[in-house]
C-alpha cells in the first residue's frame, strides 16, 4: 500500500494487553487446544480398551491406591490460588506481588511434581502388564510431562523478572503462564478420575 | 467505544509517556517516503549472509523455503511413483524386488502425505496470509522458523534411513499388527511413526501461527465477512490440524511405545486391540484428505474469482460449506475399516455421513460454475488448472459416493480401484488447484511471469497424462488387481491396462518437468509481472512482487470484500506503527478494529537449534527410551534460550514498570485490561 491520504493515527494506541486482546494468549490457547485433544484421545482410547476385557483392571491386576493422588490433587487445586494471583498482580503490572505468588506457585508446584512420583507406585500395575496398565501410564506420563514442563517455565519467568526485567511484556507473559497452569490443573480432573476412581466402578 | 474516541482516550496518556522522554523512536510518518521504506527495509530483514539465512524469521522467506523442500519432495515421491509403474508395466517384471517395492510404495505414500501435501498447503498459507491480512509479519515468527526446520530435519532423516536400506516397508498407514514389535522387527517402522512426530509438530506450528495471525491481525477494516475466502480457507484447515494430527501422534506414541519398551495397546493376548490402530489413525488420516483439500479450494476460489473477473458467487455458502465440511470430515473415518466388520448400526452412520459430505462439495461447486457463467473469464494457465480440477474431482468424488456404500466397498477393498479413487481425489483435488496456484502466485513470489505456452502444455499433458495413468485403474480393480501387489502373472490379463497405466505416468512426468523447466527460464528470462498482473482483489496484489521486507508500506485500511476492488481514491490507511522496530498493529477478531500494538521478536538462531535438539530426540529415541528426558533436558534449555531477553530487542522495548509512578502504573494497566 502506498501512504494513502485518508488515515486512522494508531501511534497511540496501547503497546501491550493482556488476555485475548494479545498475540501470546492465543498462542498458549492453539497448545492447550491440541493437548487437550491429545488426552480426550487418550480417555477415548482409555474406554476403548476397557471395553475388549470382561473385568477390569484385567485380573490378577489390582486397584489403584487412592490416598496419595488425593493428596496431591488436593494440591494441584489449591496451587491455583497463589497463580490467581500471580495473575491478577500482573494485570495491575505489581512487580512486587508477582514474585511474591509466583514463588509460592513454584512451591506448591516443585510439591506436585514430588509428590507425582509416589502416584507412580499407586498405580499398582506396570506399563508392560497388559493394555490397562500401558493405558493408565501413557496417560500419567504425558500429564508428568506437562507439569513438569510448566514449573519449569514458572522458574524462567521468575528468574527474568527477578533478575530486574519488568517490562510490560513479562507481566503479560505471566499472566498467559497462569492461563496455562490453570489447564494442567483443570485436565489432571478427568485424568485422576479414570485413572484412581473409574477402574472401581467399571 | 469507537476508535476515533478510543484513540483520542489514549492520546493523553501517549502524550504524557513523551514528555516522560521516550525519545529516538521513529515512525511512520516521520520520515520522507523513500528513507522510510529504506528504514523499514533495514527493520524488518533477515540478517545479512548466511547467519541470517540460518536465523530468518521473515515469512516470506520461511514459505518460500517450505514450499520449494515440499516441491522436492513431491519430485522425489514422483520418481518413486514412476520406479513403480515401471515395475508394474508388464506382468512378471524384476526390476524391482518385493522388499524394496513395499519400501518404495511406504515410502511414496508417506513423502506425499505428510511430507508434500500438508507442507506446501502450511507453506502456501505462511507466505501468503499476512499478506492478504494485510499485515507486516506472521503472529510468531520464530516459531515459523521452528516449524520449518523440524519439518525438514524430519524428511532429511527418513530419506538418509531409505537410502541406507531402512526405509519403512509396511504401507503408509502402518496397520498393526504387521507393523507391530512381532511383525516387524528391526527400525523401519519406528523411523516411519518418528517421522509423523517430525511433520506434526511442524504442522501444528503452523496452524497456530495461521490461526492467530487471522484472528488477530488482520488490517482494520477486514471483519469476518470481509475476509478473503482463501484465508477462511486456511483459517479452517488450521482449526482441523488442531484437532486431527493429535490422534496420529497419540497413536503413532502408542505404536512407538508398544515396540520400544513393551506396552500392550495393539497387542490383543494381553487386552491390546489392533483395531483401535485404525480408528485413531483414520481419525486423524480421514480429516487428512480434508486438511490438503480445503487449502486447494481457497486456491480454487481465489484463481476463479481473478479470473472470471467479477466478484465469487455465493460467499457465504462457500465459506458455510467449507465450516461443514471440516465438521463432517471428523464424521468419516469408519469407511476406511468397512472391511474390519464393525457393527452394521456403525456402517450404516458411516455411510450416511459419507454421502452426505458429498452436500457441500456440491454447494461450492455450484458455486464456482455460477461465478464463471456470470463472469467474463480468461482461459490464462491458472484456470485451466481449475477447470481440470472440476474434472477430476467430480469424478474423483462419484467415484467415492460409490465406495461409501458397504457392500461395494467390500468388493472392491484394498484393490486398485481404490488407488485410482483417491489419486483422483488428491491430484485431482490438491495437485491440480496447487499447480494453478503455482502460475498464479509465480508472478507475487517472483516478480516475473510464468511463461504462458509452457504452462499451458504442463496442464494438457498433466491433464491427459493423470487420466491415462488412473482412470485404467478403475477397471482394473474391478478386474481385482489387489493395490500394494510387486507384480502378477500373465494369465491375470492385467497387463495391457497397466502397460497403458505407466505410458500415463510418463506423459504426467514429462508435465511436471515442462513445470520446472518453466519455473527456472521464467524466474530469469520471465517477463515483469508488477504489482497486480491479473487485476486480481486480494492485499498480496496490492503491494510490489516479490514484496518488500516489510510487505506494505502501510497497513490499508480495508473497505469491502474485494479489498483491492473496493478500494477509494483516497486509498485510506492506518498510520503511526514505529518504523525502527518490528511493530505491528493488533486488531479486534470480528470487526477488525485496531486495538492495540506489538514488537514482534527479532530473528535468532533458537528456532533452529531447538529443531536440532528435537531431532536428536527423535531419532535416539528410536533406539532408547532414555532419549526421552535427555531430549526434553535439551529441548527445555532451547527453549529457554529461545525466550530469554535479548539485548538487541531491549530497544524495542516498553519501558520498566520500575520506572513508572504509581498513577502511570495504574493507568497502564487499565489500558491494557
Amino acid at each position: 500500500m502506498k501512504r494513502g491520504k485518508a488515515r486512522i493515527d494508531v501511534s497511540r494506541l496501547p503497546e501491550f494487553a493482556f488476555g485475548n486482546r494479545g498475540l501470546m494468549w492465543w498462542g498458549v490457547l492453539g497448545f492447550l487446544a491440541i493437548e487437550t485433544t491429545m488426552l480426550v484421545i487418550c480417555f477415548v482410547s482409555y474406554f476403548y480398551l476397557r471395553d475388549r476385557v470382561l473385568e477390569w483392571p484385567p485380573p490378577p491386576t489390582e486397584l489403584p491406591d487412592l490416598l496419595v493422588p488425593t493428596i496431591n490433587l488436593v494440591v494441584m487445586l489449591l496451587s491455583i490460588i497463589p497463580m490467581y494471583l500471580v495473575d491478577r498482580a500482573a494485570k495491575r503490572l505489581d512487580k512486587r506481588r508477582v514474585l511474591i505468588w509466583m514463588v509460592v506457585s513454584i512451591i506448591f508446584g516443585i510439591a506436585f511434581v514430588a509428590l507425582r512420583a509416589f502416584e507412580y507406585y499407586a498405580l499398582n500395575v506396570s506399563w508392560d502388564t497388559n493394555a490397562y496398565g500401558s493405558i493408565v501410564w501413557t496417560i500419567i506420563v504425558i500429564h508428568t510431562f506437562h507439569i513438569a514442563t510448566e514449573v519449569v517455565e514458572t522458574i524462567v519467568i521468575t528468574t527474568i523478572m527477578a533478575l530486574g526485567h519488568a517490562e510490560p511484556k513479562y507481566f503479560v507473559d505471566s499472566s498467559d503462564n497462569a492461563l496455562y497452569w490453570y489447564f494442567i490443573i483443570g485436565i489432571w480432573v478427568p485424568c485422576y478420575v479414570i485413572i484412581f476412581l473409574a477402574p472401581r466402578f467399571l | 467505544m469507537r476508535t476515533e474516541e478510543r484513540v483520542a482516550a489514549a492520546a493523553e496518556a501517549e502524550q504524557d509517556a513523551r514528555e516522560r522522554g521516550r525519545t529516538g523512536e521513529i515512525r511512520e510518518g516521520d520520515l520522507p517516503e523513500e528513507e522510510e521504506s529504506r528504514l523499514l527495509e533495514k527493520t524488518w530483514s533477515d540478517g545479512p549472509g548466511f547467519w541470517g539465512w540460518l536465523t530468518s524469521t521473515n515469512h516470506k522467506s520461511i514459505g518460500k523455503r517450505f514450499i520449494i523442500t515440499a516441491f522436492i519432495f513431491f519430485v522425489l515421491g514422483g520418481i518413486l511413483a514412476v520406479l513403480m509403474r515401471i515395475q508394474l508395466a508388464r506382468p512378471e517384471n524384476t526390476f524391482l524386488g518385493p522388499d524394496l517395492y513395499n519400501q518404495i510404495f511406504t515410502m511414496h505414500g508417506t513423502t506425499m502425505m505428510f511430507l508434500f501435501a500438508i507442507p506446501i498447503m502450511e507453506a502456501f498459507a505462511i507466505y501468503l496470509v499476512p499478506l492478504m491480512v494485510g499485515t507486516r509479519s506472521i503472529a510468531f515468527p520464530r516459531l515459523a522458523a521452528f516449524s520449518y526446520w523440524i519439518y525438514l530435519f524430519g524428511g532429511i532423516t527418513l530419506y538418509v534411513f531409505f537410502i541406507l536400506n531402512i526405509g519403512p516397508d509396511m504401507g503408509w498407514f502402518s496397520y498393526v499388527p504387521l507393523a507391530g514389535p512381532e511383525f516387524s522387527p528391526g527400525k523401519r517402522v519406528d523411523i516411519w511413526s518418528q517421522l509423523i512426530n517430525f511433520t506434526e509438530i511442524s504442522a501444528l506450528a503452523a496452524s497456530i501461527e495461521t490461526i492467530t495471525t487471522v484472528f488477530k491481525m488482520r488490517a482494520p477494516g477486514m471483519s469476518l465477512h470481509r475476509i478473503p475466502v482463501f484465508v477462511w480457507a486456511m483459517l479452517i484447515m488450521s482449526f482441523m490440524v488442531m484437532f486431527a494430527m493429535p490422534a496420529v501422534m497419540t497413536s503413532s506414541l502408542f505404536l512407538t511405545l508398544d515396540r520400544l519398551v513393551g506396552t500392550h495397546f495393539y497387542n490383543a493376548a494381553e487386552g491390546g486391540d489392533p483395531l483401535l490402530w485404525q480408528h485413531l489413525f483414520w481419525f486423524f488420516g480421514h480429516p487428512e484428505v480434508y486438511i490438503i483439500f480445503i487449502p486447494a479450494l481457497g486456491y480454487v476460489s481465489s484463481i476463479i474469482q481473478t479470473f472470471a473477473r467479477r466478484k465469487v458467487f455465493g460467499y457465504t455458502a462457500l465459506v458455510l460449506s467449507m465450516i461443514a465440511t471440516g465438521f463432517i470430515g471428523f464424521g468419516l473415518w469408519v469407511h476406511h475399516m468397512f472391511a474390519t466388520g464393525l457393527p452394521q448400526l456403525g456402517s450404516s452412520f458411516f455411510t450416511a455421513a459419507s454421502m452426505m459430505i458429498a452436500i457441500p462439495s456440491g454447494v461450492q461447486i455450484f458455486c464456482w460454475i455460477a461465478t464463471l457463467w456470470a463472469g467474463r473469464p480468461r482461459f490464462r494457465t491458472p484456470l485451466l488448472f481449475v477447470v481440470g480440477f472440476f474434472f477430476i474431482f467430480v469424478a474423483g468424488g462419484l467415484s467415492g459416493v460409490m465406495q461409501a456404500s458397504v457392500p461395494v466397498d467390500l468388493q472392491l477393498h484394498d484393490t486398485f480401484f481404490v488407488v485410482a479413487h483417491f489419486h483422483y481425489v488428491l491430484i485431482g483435488g490438491a495437485v491440480f488447484p496447487l499447480f494453478g496456484a503455482f502460475h498464479y502466485w509465480f508472478p507475487k513470489f517472483t516478480g516475473r511471469m510464468l511463461g504462458e505456452g509452457l504452462g499451458k502444455l504442463t496442464f494438457w499433458l498433466m491433464f491427459v497424462g493423470f487420466n491415462v495413468t488412473f482412470f485404467p485403474m478403475h477397471q482394473l480393480g474391478l478386474q481385482g488387481m489387489p493395490r500394494r501387489v510387486y507384480t502378477y502373472l500373465p494369465g491375470m490379463n492385467w497387463g495391457s491396462l497397466n502397460l497403458l497405466a505407466t505410458i500415463g505416468g510418463t506423459v504426467l512426468t514429462l508435465g511436471v518437468l515442462v513445470f520446472v523447466i518453466n519455473v527456472f527460464l521464467s524466474r530469469r528470462k520471465g517477463e515483469a509481472a508488477g504489482d497486480n498482473p491479473w487485476g486480481a482483489d486480494t492485499l498480496e496484489w496490492g503491494t510490489s512482487s516479490p514484496p518488500p521486507a516489510y510487505n506494505f508500506l502501510r497497513i490499508p485500511i480495508v473497505q469491502g470484500r474485494e479489498a483491492l476492488w473496493a478500494r477509494t481514491e483516497d486509498e485510506p490507511v492506518a498510520e503511526g506503527l514505529r518504523t525502527d522496530c518490528r511493530e505491528v498493529l493488533l486488531t479486534k477478531i470480528l470487526d477488525a478494529e485496531p486495538d492495540n500494538k506489538m514488537v514482534l521478536p527479532s530473528p535468532v538462531i533458537w528456532p533452529l537449534l531447538m529443531g536440532l535438539a528435537a531431532t536428536a530426540t527423535f531419532i535416539s529415541s528410536i533406539f532408547t527410551p532414555w532419549a526421552l528426558p535427555g531430549g526434553m533436558v535439551l529441548a527445555g534449555l532451547a527453549l529457554i534460550g529461545w525466550g530469554w531477553p535479548k539485548k538487541k530487542d531491549e530497544r524495542c522495548e516498553r519501558e520498566s514498570v520500575d520506572e513508572m509512578s504509581d498513577e502511570e502504573r495504574r493507568r497502564e494497566a487499565a489500558r491494557a485490561q
